[in-house]
């Protein structure tokens, strides 16, 4: 061992087989969501106010939108930290960067729960 | 002196094959996909916001420049799940022979094409 550690601080051997496999699982579950709503949207086509509230207001519907919403945050989040990890060296603040894009995404499904609560309430 | 770690290629040292530009794209439309549920979700809360906001929000999908954006995000959509579930064979070990490879990319681009034609022929 050279005596450089001062230097060259050893980088944390951090697993990424979680994150893999999460968003595999997550792709597969916002697959069949979104192949759903897409079909929805394109029998339904578009909704005057009161038949898209009654339709967000629908017990089951609302459980796949909010499913939707959580799982595809989700799956959006993690792709970006991928991207990030690939294009953003430690030293140019990718923690930070991770960070903030993981509070964007926690206020836009936040949000986005509340709104369909309101709804559906 | 530990090694560093790889990189991932230069876009723009990296010569521009079907493989490759499928593979940016696949990122390039999961970032957009990502920020784009910001605008799913402006249309919850304009629903939740009331009539007004609501009308506000149908006005803006129904003006040509609305109707692009959500053409655009049509196309996206199914593009990045097309190839997404070129992807997962992938990861089961499936088709990762090189001829594989070029004909499945062509493959997600026929289905990009026909979802994208047939979601708005309905709509």
């Amino acid at each position: 061992m050279e005596n450089n550690s001062e230097k060259t601080m050893p980088r944390p051997r951090v697993s990424g087989l979680a994150h893999w496999r999460w968003q595999r699982m997550s792709a597969v579950a916002v697959l069949v969501l979104m192949a759903y709503f897409v079909f929805v949207v394109a029998t339904i086509g578009t909704l005057d106010y009161e038949a898209a509230r009654a339709f967000v207001a629908t017990p089951y519907q609302a459980l796949a939108l909010v499913l939707l919403v959580v799982i595809g945050v989700f799956h959006g989040t993690l792709g970006a930290h991928v991207v990030i990890e690939d294009y953003v060296p430690v030293k140019s603040g990718r923690h930070a960067l991770i960070l903030t894009i993981n509070i964007i995404m926690a206020i836009i499904a936040g949000a986005s729960l509340i709104a369909i609560a309101s709804v559906a309430f | 002196m530990s090694k560093p770690r790889p990189l991932s290629p230069h876009l723009q040292i990296y010569k521009p094959q079907l493989t490759s530009i499928l593979s940016i794209c696949h990122r390039a439309t999961g970032v957009v996909l990502a920020a784009g549920t910001g605008l799913v979700c402006l249309w919850l809360i304009a629903l939740a916001f009331g009539e007004d906001s609501f009308a506000l929000a149908t006005m803006i999908i129904q003006h040509p420049l609305g109707q692009f954006v959500l053409f655009g995000y049509t196309v996206v959509l199914f593009y990045h799940a097309a190839n997404g579930v070129r992807h997962l064979t992938w990861d089961m070990g499936l088709g990762l022979e090189i001829p594989h490879v070029y004909a499945t990319g062509r493959i997600v681009l026929a289905t990009t094409v026909i979802l994208t034609g047939i979601f708005w022929f309905l709509v």
